[in-house]
């Protein structure tokens, strides 16, 4: 998991670098702000993927020499067909559009929406 | 030998690359814009060549290894030495073009301390609003009547650039040269014209429904006939409109 | 050689099993191949709308004088563009990636199975509140694509249809985000074994990238959408100078967004690209290694730009934006040298998804050249904002997004329906997209330089601007013939197209080795996994790549001596 977490720490470094020099350069609030943002958007995951990886053995897919039978056995739960990810878009949009529209689409959307998530993450318990 | 190869080559590159090494026909009207010019034809000539080396490598390529038959060709993957070359030289010729662009800048964006001629631009839905300051002249444009601003050729112009609605930018395609007005930002710009001329100058940065309809002209003339202009302008009363009256 | 895995997906005991069929299998699907495919033919519904978009706006610019008004022409230009990139070529390209993702890596599905369909209809219904605009009394927003302020606040730009565009914007940009978060979930946490991250195919990589670019960018995106909305509706006063406000802050955010953006739509068609041009040269990728270092640094530096669709502005540090524009042209120049690398000296057949390569890169580098030359300031003081610009975007996404985005349906199409595309009506596409494209777009370089600003609706008549519309308008209708064409290849291929196997083309990567189009969890068998390129290695052990001490394991040292695939134990 190395590489993986060296591709977020680069990230990091990379932005790290541009930001200071953006900064010193053109003392622009807005754009130094983001590019520090990224930087830490790396740091994020790049740090937990690294201090993962000193944590565990290399993993079939890190190893060059591994064999197929390695990877024998379940691999991750893959949730069956389910309607909740529909009606939680669907209410999410309708929430959504109730800031155009006012308060009775606010209602009726996130009615939609509360079910939508209550649905998806009740659904999401009874998997595990 | 090397000027007649040179002449050739770059007769070919203006043919291939038709109007774009000319850019349109507009070669600069204004000391700045002539910068501009030189800058656009070094660059297109380079980004011409360029562009023909690297076609010329995927049609080759396209057609002289085209399937024979069954068998499996080279499975090399890798040349290193190659793969330096071609990452150092694009990086080389990036440089040379930074370098002279740089340069390009900052000779085109060098504001005097002590302009000839101040005029403040307004611009707003959907036309524009010329004040000559000292001269205290104003001469304002109508949507279907576009306002005319007389210059002086050989003199350096400040251009004091406002907008109080939206942002709109401020363009003389023959200038070679625009820049944006911003609700609160203060920008000034210089343009020495150097060729007399009529030219058209429109609205460069959408600004609603009449965007298209934000055009200008410039009337750059002599020294003497801009004074005369002011002249008339200034005993034909306080604010000029574009001909035809009405402000 | 072949190996039973015993890799097996579980699926939760007590969940509903798949619908049999029809509309409630579509909306209750969590199959990546599903969600991928209505992905796919949602953008391109998409792009047929923003495409007759384009025809109204091509016709309207032919000749000078009206023929809508211009409040409708502001609309159809900012839809178009709105649609086309929003709605279309980032969408398209998440679709491929959520079907062929999986596959490549040898995984059966992406890690999170709900949340990619949650995407897909937060994509549909975003995407169905921005164009509703056109149904309101006001119409659809009209401020361009950019919705630069102050033009898009609430004194120049009343009315609901540019509420409704903010909010389809930020529901639809959401939903990239929750793709991308699934993308690199599933490429760090599902590959096969032996599939290191050094033997992921290039497609798989670029989406790497791609991903962790719209977790940089999508978010500054909807939170200055949010800002824009509160200025609308909450009077925020941010870009509103009457206040004390900065309209530049936005043209800050939009463009920290909007430049990763473009490379957001760009990347995937590369990865489509190298992964065509090896399997029709019958050879392996060129420099593997350096073509993810170029990705990568393109990831980097196109977050780093911004400003430099600012340069007009004169509040912006030129240098500084111009040598990171300038540097961005030298990793993408190496991919180009990696694709000819890959070509040189192969075996190459011309399948309508190499003539789309092909034809891809040719116009990309017209597209990037232009882009070059931009990327000086003074030169883009000058075609900023004119039709050059125009010319030079139109160049790089039909490069990409249009000629790329089809070699991908004639080389994947296969796979996903188990039918061959027919090939002369893929030649008669090609050609006629190749011409219509170069007729449309060629001229308004030219326009540009004469001084034809973007987005006008109208021009005079002794503005030297006309000869080149008229041509311009006769591409664009060419275009749509050609997009035509596809369509009825489309619609007769499905019916009644050739049976494909699983392998029609001698593909390379792990979505030939199994069926189409793939059973449910994707993979009954895979066969090791040595190099990037495990199908080839099967079929070919005798022609295993070789010139660089690679971590396959069986890596030559350039002496030409080959070591067979490793029996699996």
């Amino acid at each position: 998991m190395r590489v993986e977490a060296f591709v977020f720490l680069g990230v990091t470094a990379f932005f790290a670098g541009i930001g200071t020099l953006y900064w010193f350069t053109s003392y622009e609030d807005a754009g130094t702000t983001m590019l520090v943002g990224c930087a830490l958007l790396g740091m994020l995951v790049g740090v937990y993927l690294l201090r993962a990886s000193r944590r565990m053995q290399p993993r079939p897919e890190d190893r060059p020499d591994a064999a197929l039978a390695d990877g024998a056995g379940e691999t991750a739960a893959f949730p069956a067909a389910s309607i909740w990810p529909f009606v939680f878009g669907l209410g999410a949009t309708a929430f959504a559009t109730g800031f155009v529209f006012g308060v009775w689409i606010f209602v009726i959307g996130g009615a939609i929406f509360a079910l939508g998530v209550l649905g998806y993450i009740a659904e999401s318990r009874r998997d595990h | 030998m090397p000027r007649l190869r040179h002449a050739a080559l770059l007769l070919v590159l203006t043919l291939a690359g038709c109007g774009l090494v000319d850019h349109g026909g507009n070669r600069g009207s204004s000391q700045q814009g002539r910068d501009i010019f030189d800058l656009w034809q070094g660059s297109v000539i380079a980004a011409l060549v360029v562009g023909f080396l690297v076609w010329g490598l995927i049609f080759w390529a396209a057609i002289r290894y085209r399937r024979r038959g069954d068998e499996i060709p080279t499975q090399r993957q890798y040349i290193f030495s190659l793969e330096i070359v071609y990452t150092a030289l694009p990086v080389l010729i990036v440089a040379v073009l930074f370098v002279f662009a740089y340069q390009t800048q900052r000779d085109v964006q060098e504001v005097s301390s002590n302009p000839d001629l101040v005029v403040e631009v307004d611009g707003f839905q959907w036309q524009w609003q010329f004040h000559y300051v000292e001269e205290d002249i104003t001469v304002t444009g109508l949507p279907d009547e576009p306002p005319v601003m007389v210059l002086p050729v050989d003199q350096t112009i400040r251009f004091v650039l406002r907008s109080d609605d939206v942002i709109h930018s401020f363009y003389v395609p023959d200038f070679l040269y625009k820049r944006d007005v911003i609700p609160g930002v203060d920008n000034q710009i210089d343009v020495d014209v150097v060729d007399t001329g009529r030219y058209t100058g429109r609205c460069a940065e959408f600004c609603g429904l009449d965007h298209s309809k934000m055009t200008f002209e410039v009337d750059a003339v002599t020294m003497a006939d801009f004074r005369n202009w002011v002249d008339e302008q200034q005993s034909a009363g306080e604010a000029a409109s574009s001909d035809g009256g009405g402000s | 050689m072949t190996v039973t895995t015993e890799r097996k997906a579980a699926t939760p005991s007590g969940g509903p099993p798949p619908a049999s069929s029809g509309l409630l299998r579509w909306i209750t699907t969590t199959d990546h191949k599903m969600i991928g495919l209505s992905y796919i033919f949602t953008s391109l519904a998409f792009f047929a709308i923003g495409g007759v978009l384009a025809l109204v706006i091509r016709t309207e610019l032919a000749d000078p004088g009206e023929i809508i008004d211009a409040e409708t022409y502001n609309q159809f230009f900012t839809m178009h563009g709105s649609i086309m990139i929003y709605l279309f070529a980032v969408p398209f390209g998440f679709g491929l990636a959520n079907y062929i993702v999986p596959l490549q890596i040898g995984a059966p599905d992406m890690a999170f199975p709900r949340l990619n369909a949650l995407g897909y209809w937060m994509y549909l219904f975003g995407g169905t509140v921005m164009v509703a605009g056109f149904l309101t009394a006001g119409g659809s927003a009209s401020f361009g694509w950019f919705a630069y302020a102050p033009l898009s606040g609430a004194t120049y730009s009343p009315g609901i249809g540019p509420d409704l565009w903010i909010i389809g914007v930020v529901v639809t940009s959401t939903a990239g985000i929750l793709t991308a978060v699934n993308l690199v979930t599933t490429i760090v946490m599902l590959r096969a074994p032996g599939m290191t991250m050094f033997r992921m195919p290039i497609f798989t990589w670029n989406m790497l990238v791609v991903s962790v670019m719209v977790l940089l960018a999508f978010p500054v995106l909807t939170s200055a959408l949010a800002m824009l909305f509160a200025d609308r509706r909450l009077d925020a006063h941010i870009f509103d100078v009457s206040e004390d406000g900065t309209p530049v802050l936005w043209q800050h955010l939009f463009w920290f967004f909007g430049h990763p953006e473009v490379y957001i739509i760009a990347l995937p068609f590369f990865g489509v690209i190298t992964e065509i041009i090896p399997v029709f040269s019958r050879r392996p990728v060129f420099a593997y290694k350096g073509l993810i270092m170029a990705t990568l640094a393109i990831g980097g530096l196109s977050v780093g730009v911004w400003a430099h669709h600012m340069f007009a502005t004169g509040v912006v540090l030129l240098p500084f934006f111009s040598a990171l524009s300038l540097l961005i042209a030298v990793p993408t120049g190496v991919k180009f040298f990696n694709w000819i690398g890959t070509m040189w000296r192969g075996q190459i057949t011309y399948s309508s998804a190499m003539l789309f390569t092909i034809g891809s890169i040719v116009v990309f580098l017209l597209g990037g050249l232009t882009g070059v030359l931009q990327a000086l300031a003074p030169v883009d003081f000058s075609v900023t904002d004119t039709y050059f610009v125009v010319a030079h975007m139109h160049y790089v996404i039909f490069g990409t997004a249009g000629f790329a985005g089809f070699a991908a349906v004639y080389y994947w199409f296969p796979k996903f329906t188990g039918k061959l595309l027919d090939e002369r009506l893929g030649i008669a596409h090609f050609v006629l997209l190749f011409i219509g494209v170069n007729m449309t777009f060629l001229v308004q370089h030219e326009l540009g330089l004469r001084g034809m600003p973007r987005r006008v609706n109208d021009y005079g008549a002794g503005a030297g601007f006309t000869t080149l519309n008229v041509i311009s308008t006769i591409g664009s209708y060419i275009i749509a013939v050609a997009v035509l064409i596809f369509a009825i290849n489309l619609l007769l291929s499905l019916r009644k197209g050739k049976p494909a196997g699983n392998d029609p083309w001698g593909g390379q990567t792990l979505e030939w080795w199994t069926t189409s189009p793939p059973p449910e969890h994707n993979f009954d068998s895979l066969p090791p996994i040595r190099s990037e390129r495990p199908v080839w290695d099967a079929h070919h052990p005798e022609a295993i790549a070789f010139g660089h001490a690679s971590d396959s394991g069986n890596g030559q040292r350039g002496n030409g001596q080959r070591k067979p695939v490793e029996d699996a134990p």
